[in-house]
């Protein structure tokens, strides 16, 4: 008799790799009804996954159409893609395996920027900071006050179909946020990444400037963290 | 056996029906929209509110003011071999520290065997070394939420030729040695029965009505093979005649239990859902009266 690891190693063998590989012993009943009764599993298991990335990747599919989008997420799957992460996570990786396969820029872009916006729907909830709290500081503590990046802040590539098909102007980086507990999008240039980049830790707002002149000295700061803060990037760090 | 110390519950599931929450029911089932009518409890896949934060635990935190819960988890890989799956139980430790559902469930099944993790609850031979593996499971599970659970039995596509016990009485020792109750699914019921050659009434009967701590109901969808219709337990059509009959049949025997209509495919209107939701509770009264009148 198999011992468990055994049977559940030979099942997992079955729904991988097809019914050969089940001991003829393991089960009761003729082979046509065994066959039967692994197909509904591999068939959910299969049904399970492709479902998710549909949901996970929702524009993507439609760019590309149906019948592309479905026939590289069964390749993604049967390659491996995603076999040992939870339904939710079965996309994380998706984007980067488009990317090596003859797939155009803008479809890749397209699904990294799908899962960077569901990561920020899911990512953690924490108080934004606001214009009016902005708006409501003295200069000298307003230089002294520690923020960083907002954990559902997130920055990706844009590109000029993706563009497009948001509304927004043009702009060389999207902006991913969550204030209000809705995902908004918004454009930006280089220096939008740079104060992404310098809040992925704390930083006092002082020190921000600093960061942000070095890096581009003809930017108007002040505009710059001010539309970074309307957009809900930015987080108060407590101080003790 | 073992006891589970249970944790503190705000408010226990009535013995009334509760729907499956999804995502496209929630105005209605806090009251937002018109007078559509609340559930006595509903219950959540806790799988689909692991993430850190944003608007799915806004809803979820809005519906537990509300109503009781119920967590029916679908990840712990309690049959595996190689124990359960411990980042899913350590996640699920979180939840129901946030929410403290009345009752979590998960099943009596396995998805993880190495590196492979198979969205699926696959079946689990019904054997003493496969017993013995699912008692330590469910108890290094139970000890870690610190309060008892409940197992479903499930729905089978295949009989192990290595069986030594029935599937009433592998439960009832995994209720015995662990203190872990029974989520009794008479929909998995039908299925596995009509799958496996068995009497579903005898299944039903089989079981110890004090160990069950919820009853689901579902449908399921036939597909004929020619010499064989094989059932699928697709959750997506109204509970089948079959499985009211032995819903009635069972709560007449055990008195009313916290039951809930599951709809997880094709999900239909709200209203639907809780016409559903009627017939179960009309069922519990029924049985309520008999044992109030008994008393």
């Amino acid at each position: 008799m198999l011992t468990l690891h055994e049977t559940q190693t030979a099942l997992a063998a079955a729904i991988l790799l097809g019914p050969d590989h089940v001991p003829a012993s393991m089960f009761l009943g003729p082979a046509a009804r065994v066959l039967l009764g692994i197909k509904v599993h591999a068939n959910t298991i299969s049904h399970g996954r492709l479902i998710a990335l549909e949901d996970s990747f929702p524009r993507t599919r439609t760019a590309m159409g149906e019948a592309r989008f479905n026939a590289l997420s069964r390749r993604f799957i049967e390659g491996g893609g995603g076999s040992n992460a939870p339904l939710a996570m079965i996309g994380e990786h998706f984007a980067d395996w488009l990317s090596t396969g003859r797939i155009s820029t803008s479809l890749v872009r397209l699904a990294g920027f799908e899962w960077a916006w569901l990561s920020a729907y899911r990512a953690a909830d924490a108080r934004v900071f606001t214009l009016v709290q902005l708006g409501s500081l003295e200069a000298q503590s307003l230089l002294a006050l520690p923020v960083m990046c907002h954990p559902a802040a997130r920055l990706v590539l844009a590109d000029r179909h993706l563009i497009r098909k948001l509304g927004l102007p043009r702009c060389q980086w999207l902006l991913i946020t969550r204030p209000d507990n809705a995902v908004e999008v918004t454009g930006g240039g280089a220096e939008l990444a740079t104060l992404i980049e310098a809040t992925a830790r704390p930083v006092t707002i002082s020190a921000l400037l600093g960061d942000l002149q070095m890096a581009h000295p003809d930017a108007n700061l002040l505009s710059l963290i001010s539309r970074a803060i309307a957009a809900g990037a930015l987080t108060l760090v407590e101080t003790d | 056996m073992e006891r589970v110390p249970a944790s503190p519950i705000a408010r226990p599931l009535p013995p009334r029906a509760g729907i499956g929450l999804k995502p496209c029911h929630y105005g209605e089932v806090l009251g937002e929209r018109g007078d559509a009518l609340q559930p006595h409890w509903v219950e959540v896949h806790p799988q689909n509110y692991f993430a850190d934060g944003g608007p799915a635990h806004h809803w979820l935190d809005a519906v537990a003011e509300a109503l009781p819960l119920s967590f029916h988890s679908t990840g712990l890989s309690l049959g595996s071999a190689e124990g359960p799956c411990l980042v899913e139980l350590e996640a699920l430790v979180r939840l129901v520290e946030r929410y403290q559902p009345a009752q979590v469930s998960d099943h009596l099944s396995w998805s993880i065997t190495g590196a492979e993790r198979f969205p699926d609850l696959l079946p689990m031979p019904y054997t003493e070394e496969a017993l013995q593996r699912l008692c330590a499971n469910v108890a290094m599970v139970q000890d870690r939420l610190r309060r008892p659970i409940l197992i479903e039995n499930p729905s089978r596509y295949l009989a192990f030729a290595s069986d030594t016990l029935d599937e009433a009485g592998f439960l009832h020792r995994l209720c015995h040695h662990t203190g872990c109750g029974l989520l009794l699914d008479i929909n998995n019921i039908v299925v596995s029965a009509g799958n496996l050659g068995l009497d579903p009434a005898a299944m039903v009967d089989a079981i110890n009505p004090a160990l069950v701590g919820e009853v689901h109901l579902a449908g399921h969808s036939r597909e004929d093979h020619g010499a064989f219709v094989l059932a699928i337990d697709d959750h997506g059509s109204p509970v089948s005649p079959a499985t009211w009959e032995l819903f009635a049949s069972f709560i007449k025997r055990a008195g009313p239990v916290p039951t809930l209509i599951e709809w997880d495919t094709d999900v239909p209107e709200y209203g639907v859902l809780m016409g559903e939701a009627a017939l179960a509770g009309s069922i519990l009264a029924d049985a309520d009266k008999r044992h109030a009148h008994a008393a």
